[in-house]
C-alpha cells in the first residue's frame, strides 16, 4: 500500500517537473490503438507526417501522448480516461473499439477516428457528410471493386474465390459482405472459410483446395498473421493467394490494389490538422480513404506469381506502381 | 494523473472487484480454479447489450439478464466436473472456448456498439452530477453490496457448507454436505458476478466487443492475490474487503504504467510495468513481515 502510494507520488512529481520545455502556442494531440501491428502504426505515422506538413511538429509546437491498450480493453478503458483528464486538442483513435471507448468517455474533445472500416455500424458516426457533434475520422474499407477486377484481369475465367476470415473481426465480416456484393456483379462466387484463431488458418486454406479457382485473404489481423502458411499451400497446390492489403504482396501473394495506410493516416492527420486551426469537428465531413485515393496502389509479385502457376498481363504491368521479382 | 483518471481508475477498478469477489469464491474458498470467466465476462456484455439495443430492454433488467447467462455457464462448468469428471480447469477452457463462438451468435456480430443507447449509468442523471463523478459512485456502491451480500451469505448454514466443501472435501462429503452441488451454486454465482460486472464494463465502455474477456482471469487473479498479500485476510469480511482493493489498486498500477513515459517507457511497455508494480507491492509487503519477524528474534 505505502509503496504504491510513494510509487503515485513519485510519478505525479516527475509528470509536473518532467514536462519538456515547448513553444507557448503548442497544440496538443492524444493517439491510441487497441494493438500495434503494421498496419495501425502506418496509419499513425502518416498522421504524424500530415501533421507535420501542416507544420504541426512533434517536440516542437505538438505534444504527442501516444498509449498502445495491448490488446486489452480495461486498459483501452483506463487511456480514454487518462486522455479526457489530459484535455488535450484532439483524441485520434486508430481501430474501431479503440474509437468507442474514447467516444463513450467525452462528447466535448474532437475525436478524428481511422482504421474503422464502418463508422457508422460501429455508431461513431451516424452520416459521412457533415457528421455533427465532435467526431469525424476516416474509413478504411478496401477498394474492393477495383481488387476483383485486377484478379478478373488476371485469371479471366474466375468462378469462385475462396475468402479466409476471423469470423470475430467485424472488419473482416464488412468486408466478406462487400467482396460477396461486388463479386456478384462480376459473377464471382465467394467460397467462405472460417479461421477463428491463426492455428486454424492452414485447415481453413486446405479445405479450399479444388474449391476455387484463386483465394483472397482480407485485411484481417488473425488471418494474415498466418499469411506464410497460406502462401506455402497456394505455391505447393498452384492456387494463386491474393490479399486485401498491398503489404501481403511484399511476403509472397500475388498481386494487390490497396490503400496505403500511411495514406489512410494523412488524411485523418490533415482532418487534426484543420481542427487544430479552428474548425469543428462535426463540419468536416467523415470520409472513406478509397475514395480520396486519386490512384491506388498496384503492388505484384513476379516471383509468387511464377511459384503459384499464374502469369501477370501486360496491362497490369504498365500500371503496376511496385513490381517485386 | 489528472482527477478525471483518478475517477476513471476507481471505474475500472470497481468493476474488477466484482469480477474479484467472484474469483475469490471459486479459487479461494471452493477451492476450485475456474477459467470460465474469461468468456462469462464477455458473454454478460453480450447478452446485455443484445438485449438494451435489440430488444429495448430496461439497462438493469438487461445487466441482470446478462447475469443469469453467466450464472448458466458456470453451471455447464461445475456440471461437467461434478457429474462428467472432467478436471475442472479443463472444463472451463472447454465452456469458455464455446462462449466465444456463442458470444458471437449472441449479438450476431463481434462488436455491439452501445453509444446511442440508455444504460444503467444514465438512471441516475437525476443526480445531477456529472457521469465522471457519478459512474464511480454507482460502482462502489454495487461492489458494495455485493461484497456484503456475498459476506452474509458465507456465513449462512449453506455458506459454510460451501467453505467446508473447499477446504475439506471428505469431511464435508462425512458430515452431509453435498460437495457436488455446492460446485455448481458456488461456481455458477462466481460467473453471474463476473458476467455483470462485464455487463457493467460494456455499459462505460460504449460497447461488447468478443475481446473484451482477454486477461481477465488474469486480472481477477492478480487483484484477490495482491489484495490478500496487502491486506489482512482474517476473516471472510476483511478477505472479500481485499479482493475489491486489490482490484483497485492493481487498476492504479495500469494507470501509473500509463503515465509513466517521463521514465523513457513507452507505449507499448504498460504489460510489463503493471507486472513489475505488482511484483514490487509483494516483494515490499513479505519483507515487510521478514523485517517484523527478525525483529522478534532479535529482542
Amino acid at each position: 500500500m505505502k509503496f504504491f502510494v510513494t510509487l503515485g507520488a513519485v510519478a505525479l512529481a516527475a509528470s509536473i517537473v518532467g514536462s519538456p520545455a515547448l513553444a507557448a502556442d503548442t497544440k496538443s494531440v492524444a493517439i491510441s490503438t487497441i494493438v500495434e501491428v503494421p498496419a495501425l502504426v502506418e496509419t499513425k505515422q502518416g498522421i504524424l507526417e500530415a501533421l507535420a506538413e501542416r507544420g504541426f511538429v512533434e517536440g516542437k509546437n505538438l505534444e504527442i501522448d501516444y498509449q498502445n491498450a495491448n490488446g486489452n480493453m480495461p486498459t483501452q478503458q483506463q487511456i480514454a480516461k487518462k486522455f479526457v483528464g489530459d484535455a488535450p486538442d484532439v483524441i485520434a483513435p486508430i481501430t474501431t473499439p479503440t474509437a468507442q471507448a474514447m467516444i463513450a468517455a467525452t462528447s466535448d474533445i474532437p475525436i478524428v477516428f481511422s482504421t474503422v472500416t464502418d463508422p457508422i455500424k460501429a455508431k461513431l458516426i451516424s452520416q459521412y457528410v457533415q457528421p455533427g457533434g465532435n467526431v469525424t475520422g476516416v474509413s478504411d474499407a478496401a477498394p474492393i471493386g477495383a481488387q476483383l477486377d485486377m484478379f478478373k484481369e488476371i485469371l479471366p475465367d474466375l468462378k469462385k474465390i475462396g475468402f479466409i476470415y476471423n469470423p470475430g473481426l467485424d472488419n473482416s465480416l464488412s468486408t466478406l459482405e462487400q467482396v460477396k456484393l461486388q463479386g456478384a456483379e462480376r459473377g464471382i462466387e465467394v467460397v467462405e472459410s472460417a479461421a477463428p484463431t491463426t492455428n486454424e488458418v492452414i485447415l481453413a486454406t486446405k479445405k479450399l483446395i479444388g474449391e476455387v479457382e484463386a483465394v483472397y485473404v482480407p485485411n484481417d489481423t488473425t488471418v494474415v498473421a498466418a499469411l506464410e502458411a497460406i502462401l506455402k499451400i497456394g505455391q505447393d497446390v498452384d492456387l494463386p493467394i491474393f490479399t486485401g492489403e498491398t503489404g501481403g504482396v511484399a511476403r509472397g501473394a500475388v498481386a494487390s490494389v490497396g490503400l496505403d495506410y500511411v495514406a489512410v493516416g494523412h488524411i485523418a492527420g490533415n482532418m487534426v490538422a484543420d481542427i487544430l486551426e479552428g474548425k469543428a469537428p462535426g463540419e468536416i465531413d467523415a470520409v472513406l480513404a478509397y475514395d480520396q485515393a486519386d490512384s491506388f496502389k498496384v503492388v505484384v509479385n513476379l516471383g509468387a506469381a511464377k511459384a503459384m502457376g499464374v502469369t501477370i498481363p501486360d496491362s497490369i504491368m504498365s500500371r503496376a506502381t511496385q513490381v517485386i521479382d | 494523473m489528472s482527477l478525471y483518471e483518478i475517477l476513471g481508475t476507481l471505474e475500472t477498478g470497481f468493476i474488477f472487484g466484482i469480477v474479484a469477489l467472484g474469483a475469490y469464491l471459486t479459487f479461494q474458498v471452493l477451492d476450485f480454479p475456474d477459467l470460465t470467466i474469461e468468456g462469462s465476462f464477455p458473454l454478460g456484455a453480450a447478452v446485455a447489450a443484445t438485449l438494451m439495443v435489440g430488444g429495448d430492454w430496461n439497462p438493469w433488467l438487461a445487466t441482470l439478464a446478462g447475469g443469469v447467462a453467466g450464472f448458466a455457464a458456470g453451471f455447464l462448468t461445475a456440471l461437467l466436473n461434478v457429474r462428467f469428471k472432467i478436471l475442472h480447469i479443463l472444463a472451463g477452457i472447454l465452456v469458455a472456448i464455446s462462449l466465444y463462438s456463442i458470444n458471437l451468435r449472441i449479438m450476431s456480430g463481434p462488436n455491439k456498439p452501445l453509444l446511442q443507447v440508455d444504460s444503467v449509468f444514465d438512471s441516475f442523471d437525476w443526480v445531477g452530477l456529472p457521469g465522471y463523478i457519478i459512474n464511480p459512485i454507482i460502482l462502489g456502491v454495487i461492489v458494495l453490496v455485493f461484497k456484503l451480500a456475498l459476506d452474509a451469505f458465507l456465513s449462512t448454514g449453506w455458506g459454510i457448507s460451501m467453505r467446508a466443501a473447499g477446504a475439506n472435501p471428505a469431511m464435508a462429503e462425512a458430515n452431509g454436505v453435498n460437495v457436488g452441488n455446492m460446485k455448481l451454486f458456488g461456481v455458477g454465482a462466481a460467473n453471474a458476478m463476473t458476467a455483470i460486472s462485464g455487463a457493467l464494463f460494456a455499459q462505460i465502455f460504449g460497447a461488447s466487443d468478443a475481446y473484451m474477456g482477454i486477461g481477465v482471469i488474469i486480472i481477477g487473479l492478480a487483484s484477490v492475490i495482491v489484495g490478500m498479500s496487502v491486506l489482512p485476510s482474517r476473516t471472510i469480511f476483511l478477505a472479500t474487503l481485499a479482493c475489491v482493493i486489490g482490484a483497485t489498486l492493481y487498476r492504479f498500477a495500469v494507470a501509473l504504467a500509463l503515465n509513466a513515459d517521463f521514465l523513457g517507457f513507452q507505449a507499448s511497455d504498460v504489460q510489463f510495468i503493471t507486472a513489475v508494480l505488482v511484483m514490487i507491492a509483494l516483494i515490499a509487503k513479505q519483507s515487510g513481515s521478514l523485517r517484523k519477524i527478525f525483529g522478534k528474534r532479535g529482542s
